[in-house]
């Protein structure tokens, strides 16, 4: 299988009150395409700042990250925005829908900018096929949150990305939520054949997945 | 992104922004109103007086010749090249059979009268009658209701009887504006029987011409007497526009004042806009939209809003102006015609646009700020506007485009550049005393209060926001005083009574055998009235220390009017008990026979004339020069008799000259003049309080447009403040929300906010009054030429009004987390 992310001796440091934090010390790993990683480590292990390097929206201060064989330090802005239109959906923790977009705007909003044609009808299967058809028109703020994070991997798929970048989808949700939100998001992966990174703690999420990397300390632990 | 899919886009986030559109932008609308407005105003007045003003005049060309009417030569000269006709004017009083009388302005006009534009009178064929029918009248609307006339009524000047045959509604010469212009039209043969050849009849000849050949000139001995005034239609337009120029002016300082507030204010909404949205900008960032992307659309939506804004207003502002032009400015004698024009509603588009690219378009820039990591972290990011070398360049070139702009489109460049400076001044204190506060806050450490503890901390935290809502509130407190100040001085000088010890009447036109018989009148009258009787000449100045005085004073110098026609000149043997000599020394009676002169000492300061300088009369025809012996202070108001030259008696007794007076009776409402005018008809009356009046009728009108003009600019200055106050009562709520969750009452939170506001409120409010005052003195005092009183009321009720208001946004603005309802606030979305 091909590599879609390799990452190369990543280091990542802050500048707090004239101290040098250490975020990620030394990382390095492959995601081979249509994989499944789980992300696990502590609160401050490192697990959010290597989603935002690895979807461009952050710079590491040594080492690189390819996707798809582009080295993100060496393509501009511009590019890497573009590569994260079309290739990388980011699934986060507060579901984040446009608040006064109705779910089934929020869905079709990335193909809308993506000029996939027809997205109305491809967006109203997506929802159907959550089992939310019957909620295409409400508002982000008359869901529930469970609802809510459904129209946010709905939103996420949509565009047919190759990647999606999901920070801890679940942990805002209750039992029966985070395994309805968790299985939709690991079939989808099987189904669409994306490959899925998911930042968690739920160690029975993690079983359900190809392969576990566990930061610790902002290294990973081997 | 496609283009549809693009239109697609910025249609629905129009649509679903509808009501932030409406509050963002209502400020700015009705800014562009007032600037539309006032606009149209000035282009139809000033296209009305320029596509008129031969009309205004009565020909391509009048000369006025004064008192003496031109040699038949010259008239038999003129008429080879010109169509003429030939006007007399005078003021005399009309009576009436049932004792009425009144002063009015008569108009003796021959056969070809009007030469241009048109007389309407009713009934209609009435003008044509009074040319061929003897003792016959048109009298004015005003005169008609005030002396009960009806047609065939029988009317009086001196002892002519005249029938009222017609009542004028308009005539088209009023170049000179009959403001005070109670008028009637008599024909040649009925003013062969009047006696009217005395200066208090201020007598007239006019003759109106029309060029046969457009390339006609006048002949060169009419162009080199000096007792001839020439004036062409450019001076009438110039006339009237003078006329108008302050209230204009006032109005587009007002305009330009609404429009800066609003720019700001639209600043601060779209930065609170920006603020409150940033996980909605963050998520468009996530889905890989762009910062270029995002800004094309909010740069599109806001420009296109204005434009449309401008557009409405516009149209919005010609239905105003034809409302306005038929309830308000009938009083201005023009009919104005109100019409879509291209380059007026570009103007307005231009503003709307440079209002943009200065305010609008650097807030819109700070989304680069807003980061996708937020959504990742779940925290807001505090968003300043962080201006960079190239973003002040350009800011700064805007907005010298618009002051440029501005100060050409004005009908006083100078001036309103002074006024935009001011206001940068006054921008610039509020921005920086916003870097002030965050500097002494700073330094404020080791406090025990938890709420100047959290209050300095919001403070600091905000600081960006709070420097534009001081800049905001700053700006707008100080506009609201500054009108406040300038109406109530404007008020208080029209209601301002005539003075305890004014004269009821000028009399005018009293001949030197006629001085017994005038003063036995007036005792018979009221035995104890007081009367005081001087001499009067009337002479043109024609040279001020041997040079012609328009080669070295400007029309623009407060002053031209001494300079500018006959001046009416007196004497007296001692100095005038109400007119102080503040330089010089008054003359000796028997020592002095040659010239002297006293002049107002106002005028000697405008002119820069001093004690031994010398001034060249032409006195009926003889040129005299005399030297300025002394200074005086003449107060005009007092509505006594003021010159501002008098002469030294020793020398002036001789000249040929007649007599005015002023009368102050015991009790003026039993007065009847009746007799005295039947028995001295050529002397003239003016009636002190009806001319008062009607000056302060005049001027009222001009006062309550102007007033309407500042309250809408109130509105939008409070709408403004308001807007600011509430973007950080909105911004602040998720941390009220967790200081509610950690114990905090409202009453806690109140005092917060009371805390927080009055290390805002305090300080502005001092230094708007400090501001408000020094314009509205340099205004009142400058542009009003009136005395500048503080009045106390001013800042109490605008404060007041400003505090009630403060109050009543936080309550809103915060009602949110008072009314304490965590489920809502905690629930995403």
């Amino acid at each position: 299988m091909k590599n879609l992310y390799k990452l190369n001796n990543i280091n990542l440091n802050y500048q707090l009150n004239g101290n040098d934090i250490k975020v990620l010390k030394n990382i390095n790993f492959e995601i081979k395409k249509n994989e499944r990683v789980a992300i696990i480590g502590e609160s401050g292990s490192g697990k959010t700042s290597l989603l935002m390097l690895m979807s461009g929206l952050e710079e590491p201060t040594t080492g690189s990250i390819l996707f798809n064989n582009e080295d993100f330090s060496k393509i501009s802005e511009k590019k890497k925005t573009e590569i994260r239109k079309k290739k990388i959906g980011l699934v986060f923790q507060q579901f984040y829908l446009i608040p006064n977009y109705t779910a089934l705007e929020n869905v079709m909003f990335p193909m809308q900018i993506n000029n996939i044609n027809d997205e109305k009808n491809k967006a109203n299967l997506i929802l159907s096929d959550i089992g939310l058809g019957h909620r295409k028109n409400n508002l982000p703020s008359e869901l529930s949150g469970g609802e809510q994070q459904r129209v946010a991997i709905a939103r996420a798929i949509s565009f047919n990305p190759e990647i999606i970048l999901a920070d801890e989808p679940t942990g805002n949700l209750d039992k029966k939520n985070t395994e309805l939100v968790s299985n939709l998001l690991l079939d989808y992966s099987y189904k669409k054949k994306f490959s899925l990174i998911l930042v968690t703690h739920n160690m029975k999420l993690t079983k359900k997945c190809d392969r576990v990397i566990e930061l610790l300390d902002g290294h990973i632990k081997v | 992104m496609t283009l549809s899919k693009y239109f697609q886009f910025f249609i629905r986030e129009l649509n679903r922004n509808k009501s932030i559109i409406t509050r963002v932008f209502s400020a700015i609308f009705i800014s562009l109103l007032i600037f539309s407005s006032v606009t149209i105003l000035n282009n139809s007045i000033e296209n009305e007086i320029k596509n008129n003003s031969s009309i205004l005049l009565g020909g391509d060309i009048e000369l006025s010749t004064k008192n003496k009417a031109l040699d038949s030569n010259i008239l038999d000269e003129l008429k080879k090249g010109f169509f003429l006709t030939n006007i007399v004017e005078f003021s005399t009083i009309i009576r009436t059979n049932d004792k009425k009388s009144k002063t009015a302005r008569i108009k003796v006009v021959d056969s070809f009268y009007p030469l241009v534009g048109n007389a309407i009178i009713d009934p209609p064929d009435s003008l044509k009658k009074l040319k061929t029918e003897p003792n016959t009248i048109l009298v004015d609307e005003t005169t008609q209701n005030n002396l009960n006339l009806k047609l065939g009524d029988k009317v009086k000047i001196q002892n002519t009887s005249l029938e009222v045959i017609g009542v004028i509604k308009s005539l088209p010469d009023i170049g000179g504006f009959f403001l005070f212009g109670d008028q009637a039209l008599i024909n040649k043969s009925s003013f062969k029987s009047l006696r009217i050849n005395n200066l208090g009849s201020f007598f007239n000849f006019k003759y109106k011409l029309i060029k046969k050949d457009n390339n006609q000139d006048l002949p060169s001995k009419i162009k080199t007497n000096e007792n001839i005034e020439i004036k062409y239609p450019e001076d009438i337009s110039q006339n009237l526009k003078k006329i108008i120029e302050n209230f204009i002016y006032f109005l587009s300082v007002i305009s330009a004042s609404a429009i800066l507030i609003s720019g700001i204010g639209l600043k601060n909404s779209l930065f609170s806009f920006l603020s409150k949205n940033q996980f909605k900008i963050a998520i468009y960032k996530s889905l890989g939209l762009s910062s270029q992307t995002i800004k094309l659309l909010y740069n599109s939506q806001t420009l296109v809003i204005l434009l449309f804004c401008s557009f409405f207003s516009y149209i919005l502002s010609l239905f105003i102006i034809s409302l306005l032009d038929h309830y308000f400015l009938s009083f201005l004698n023009i009919q104005l015609e109100t019409k879509f024009r291209l380059y007026e509603c570009l103007i307005v588009q231009f503003f709307s646009i440079l209002v943009f690219f200065i305010f609008s378009k650097p807030v819109l820039d700070s989304i680069d700020q807003i980061k996708v990591s937020v959504l990742f972290r779940n925290s807001n990011t505090n968003l300043n506007v962080n201006y960079t070398r190239k973003s002040i360049i350009e800011i700064s070139t805007f907005l010298l485009i618009f002051i440029f702009s501005f100060c050409i489109l004005s009908v006083k460049p100078q001036q309103t550049a002074i006024f935009f400076f001011f206001f940068i001044v006054v921008c610039l204190f509020y921005f920086y005393l916003s870097k002030i506060y965050i500097r002494i806050l700073d330094k404020i450490k080791n406090i025990q209060n938890l709420f100047i503890t959290i209050g300095i901390k919001n403070f600091k935290a905000y600081r960006s926001l709070n420097s534009i809502i001081i800049m905001t509130m700053g700006m707008g407190i100080t506009v609201l005083f500054f009108l406040g100040f300038l109406s109530s001085n404007i008020n208080k000088e029209l209601n301002t009574s005539i003075p305890k010890n004014a004269p009821h009447y000028f009399f005018l036109g009293i001949q030197q055998n006629e001085l017994n018989l005038f003063s036995e009148q007036i005792r018979e009258i009221d035995i104890q009235a007081k009367k005081i009787i001087v001499p009067i000449i009337s002479a043109r100045i024609e040279a001020i220390n041997n040079i012609k005085p328009k080669e070295i004073v400007d029309e623009e110098n407060k002053s031209f009017w001494f300079i500018n026609g006959e001046r009416r000149i007196s004497w007296s043997i001692t100095p005038p008990s109400n007119n102080p000599i503040v330089e010089g020394i008054w003359w000796d009676i028997d020592k002095e026979k040659k010239l002297k002169i006293s002049l107002d000492y106002k005028v000697a300061e405008d002119l820069k004339l001093n004690i031994g300088d010398s001034i060249t009369f032409n006195i009926y025809g003889n040129s005299v020069s005399g030297i300025i012996t002394n200074l005086r202070k003449v107060n005009y108001k007092d509505l006594n008799i003021n010159f501002a030259i008098l002469f030294n008696p020793g020398y002036a007794s001789n000249i040929p000259h007649e007599f005015m007076s002023t009368v102050r009776f015991k009790n003026n409402k039993l007065v009847n003049l009746t007799k005295l005018i039947t028995k001295l008809p050529t002397v003239t009356y003016v009636n002190v309080s009806e001319y008062v009046n009607k000056t302060k009728n005049f001027l009222n009108k001009l006062f309550i447009i102007s007033i309407l003009v500042s309250c809408l600019v109130i509105i939008i200055g409070l709408i403004v403040i308001s807007n600011a106050i509430s973007v950080i009562g909105h911004l602040k709520v998720y941390q009220n929300l967790v200081l509610r969750i950690l114990g905090f009452e409202s009453s806690n939170i109140f005092r917060l906010i009371i805390f927080e506001s009055l290390i805002l409120f305090v300080p502005i409010i001092i230094s708007s009054l400090i501001f408000s005052a020094i314009f509205s003195y340099f205004f009142i005092t400058n542009f009003f030429n009136l005395s500048w009183y503080f009045s106390l009321q001013v800042p109490l009720i605008i404060s007041s009004l400003f505090l009630i208001v403060l109050m009543m946004t936080l309550l809103i603005s915060n009602r949110k987390y008072i009314n304490f309802n965590a489920y809502s606030m905690l629930r995403n979305g």
